[in-house]
C-alpha cells in the first residue's frame, strides 16, 4: 500500500506496546508521531510509571521500572546552567516534577535559587517567580502539596539556620500556584532540627522527620491551616531511614541489621512493623520509598534495587546499576508519565 | 466445534480488484462491520470491498476461518489448552508478512472492524520497531517525507531525549 495514513487510534494501539524510552525517542520520527505520543490522552491511558533521581550534584537520572535493560538514564538538565548544583525534587504532580537548584549567573558573577516546573518526559519547563531576595548562604526545608482540593497546590520554605535563642519559631514562606505568588505565612514553624530537607505529602499534611528536645520525632504541618502537630515515631531502633507513602499510608523504611524494616502507620499514631527480605539487605541502604509501593535502595557500589512491599513474595522487583557521581541527598521519586505542559500547574 | 460448510449460509466478499470469495457466514461474522450489516438487513448476496485488494481480503479471510473454528473463550469455560496453543502458532506464523501487507491487512482489519487481527497488527508492528531508531522506523513504516521535522526542530528534540538514544 502506497503513502496510507495510519489512523490515530491505530497508531495509539501501536504505540502503547511500546517502552517508554523508545516513545521519548520516536518523537523525533514524524511531526506527526510527535503530537500523538505527548498526547496527554494518550499517555494517560497508558499509566506508564518512570522514577526519577536525583542527588546533590549529580545529573538528574530516570529509571523505567518496566523496561528490561535495567538501566538507567542521564537526562539533559533542563535549565541551561551546567553548573547547577544541589537540585531538589519538592515532588511530582500529574508528570510535573517541582525542582529546586542553585545556579551561579555569569552576567552578574552570583548565585541564586531557581524553582522550575519540569516535565522528564517533554522536557518543557517553566519557572517559578523567585521569592523576595535572600540571603543565599541559607538552605531551606520545603515542601510540596495542597489542602482541602487538589486545584490548590502550595510550595512551603522555610531557613534551616536555627534562629537566636530568644526565638523559639521560624517564620516561612509560601507559594500559591492559583494566585501565582509568594506569601509570608503569618504561622510560624517550630524551631526543631529537621533530619531532610524536603517534606513528605500525604492527605493534606506536610511530614518531617525532626529532632525535638533530642528525641525523634513526625511533624506534621496542615497545608490548608498551617498548624503544626506531632507525630510519634515507631518503636524500633531507629537509625536513619527515610519517611514515604506507601499504599496511601505513612511510611518509614530503614535497614536494621540485614533486614528490611517497614513500619506503615494505618491510623493515626498507629504504626505496625514488618520486617523483610532475611539477611539480603546488610549491603544496602534506603534510598527511597516509591509511591507504586516499591522501597528503593542503593549499595556503595552504585547497585540498585527496587523491593516490592505489595506482594509477599519476598522477592526484588528490579535491579540496576548506574553511575550516580554523589549520593548526598540521593532520593528517589515514582511518577506517572504525562504529557502535561508545566504551566497546567497553574491553572488547575 | 466446526460448522458443516456444505449446510451453512454462505457470504460473498468482492475485492477492490473484482475477485469474489464465497465464504461460510459464521466466517464472515468475525468482522464486526459485516456482522451489523447483515443483522441491519443490508447485505445483498455480494458485500462490495472497495477498498481491499484480493491479496489482502484472502489473507483476511484465511485469519477469520481460523479464528471462527477455534472455540471461543465463553464457550466454555474450560476450552483446552491445545486449542489455545494451536491458535497462537497460527497468529505467530500468519504474522510472518512483510511490513506493507501487515500495514493493509492493519487497514482492511481496521476498516472490517475484527478486534483481534487489529491487535495482531499491532503487536507485530511494535514488535519489528521496538528499539529502532527515528530513521529506520520512517523507512520501516514509509512515513511521509512532508511531515518530518524541520532540521532544527528534530536537533532539539534529540537534544532534549538524548537519555532515549543512549
Amino acid at each position: 500500500m502506497v503513502d496510507v495514513h495510519i489512523p490515530d487510534c491505530i497508531l495509539h494501539n501501536i504505540l502503547d506496546r511500546l517502552p517508554t524510552k523508545d516513545l521519548a525517542r520516536f518523537k523525533c520520527v514524524s511531526k506527526h508521531w510527535s503530537r500523538l505520543i505527548i498526547d496527554p490522552y494518550f499517555l494517560k491511558f497508558g499509566s506508564r510509571r518512570m522514577i526519577l533521581l536525583i542527588a546533590a550534584g549529580s545529573p538528574l537520572h530516570v529509571v523505567d521500572p518496566d523496561d528490561t535493560s535495567n538501566l538507567m538514564f542521564k537526562l539533559r538538565f533542563p535549565f541551561g546552567n551546567p553548573k547547577s548544583k544541589d537540585v531538589k525534587c519538592l515532588g511530582i504532580f500529574n508528570g510535573i516534577a517541582i525542582l529546586v537548584f542553585k545556579a551561579y549567573c555569569v552576567d552578574n558573577k552570583s548565585t541564586y535559587i531557581r524553582t522550575i516546573l519540569y516535565n522528564p518526559f517533554t522536557a518543557a519547563y517553566e519557572l517559578v517567580p523567585d521569592p523576595h531576595s535572600e540571603c543565599l548562604n541559607i538552605n531551606h526545608i520545603y515542601g510540596f502539596g495542597y489542602g482541602a482540593t487538589p486545584d490548590d497546590l502550595k510550595i512551603i520554605r522555610f531557613s534551616d539556620r536555627k534562629p537566636r535563642r530568644t526565638e523559639s519559631c521560624r517564620t516561612f514562606d509560601v507559594f500559591s500556584f492559583k494566585s501565582n505568588s509568594w506569601n509570608r505565612s503569618t504561622n510560624k514553624i517550630r524551631n526543631v532540627k529537621y533530619t531532610s530537607d524536603v517534606g513528605t505529602f500525604l492527605n493534606g499534611y506536610l511530614h518531617w522527620i525532626v529532632y525535638k528536645r533530642s528525641e525523634l520525632m513526625i511533624m506534621a504541618l496542615n497545608v490548608d491551616s498551617m498548624a503544626l502537630s506531632d507525630i510519634p515515631l515507631p518503636h524500633y531502633n531507629y537509625k536513619k531511614g527515610r519517611l514515604g507513602t506507601l499504599d496511601g499510608c505513612l511510611c518509614i523504611a530503614d535497614i536494621h541489621g540485614t533486614q528490611l524494616v517497614v513500619s506503615v502507620m494505618k491510623e493515626q499514631g498507629v504504626w505496625s512493623n514488618r520486617y523483610l527480605g532475611a539477611s539480603l539487605f546488610n549491603k544496602f541502604f534506603v534510598v527511597s520509598i516509591l509511591d507504586g509501593g516499591g522501597i528503593l535502595m542503593m549499595d556503595f557500589s552504585n547497585k540498585f534495587i527496587i523491593y516490592n512491599t505489595l506482594e509477599s513474595s519476598n522477592e526484588v522487583m528490579k535491579k540496576f546499576s548506574g553511575y550516580i557521581k554523589c549520593v548526598r541527598g540521593l532520593t528517589g521519586v515514582e511518577y506517572m508519565v504525562s504529557g502535561a505542559s508545566p504551566s497546567d500547574l497553574f491553572a488547575l | 466445534m466446526s460448522t458443516s460448510s456444505s449446510s451453512s449460509k454462505k457470504i460473498v466478499l468482492k475485492s477492490a480488484d473484482n475477485e469474489t470469495f464465497e465464504i461460510d457466514e459464521i466466517v464472515a461474522l468475525e468482522s464486526q462491520a459485516i456482522k451489523n450489516m447483515i443483522e441491519d438487513e443490508c447485505a445483498d448476496n455480494v458485500i462490495p470491498l472497495g477498498n481491499i485488494d484480493s491479496k489482502t481480503l484472502s489473507k483476511i479471510i484465511e485469519y477469520c476461518k481460523k479464528h471462527a473454528e477455534s472455540p471461543k473463550k465463553d464457550d466454555n469455560a474450560d476450552i483446552d489448552e491445545k486449542a489455545v496453543e494451536d491458535l497462537k502458532s497460527f497468529d505467530a506464523e500468519f504474522a510472518k508478512v512483510d511490513m506493507p501487507l501487515i500495514q493493509d491487512i492493519l487497514m482492511a482489519a481496521n476498516f472490517l472492524n475484527i478486534d483481534n487481527l487489529i491487535g495482531l497488527m499491532c503487536r507485530t508492528i511494535a514488535d519489528r520497531i521496538k528499539g529502532k531508531t527515528p530513521e529506520e522506523i520512517r523507512k520501516i513504516l514509509n512515513i511521509n517525507k512532508n511531515d518530518l521535522l524541520s532540521p532544527e526542530q528534530e536537533a532539539k528534540a534529540r537534544e532534549e531525549n538524548s537519555w532515549a538514544f543512549d
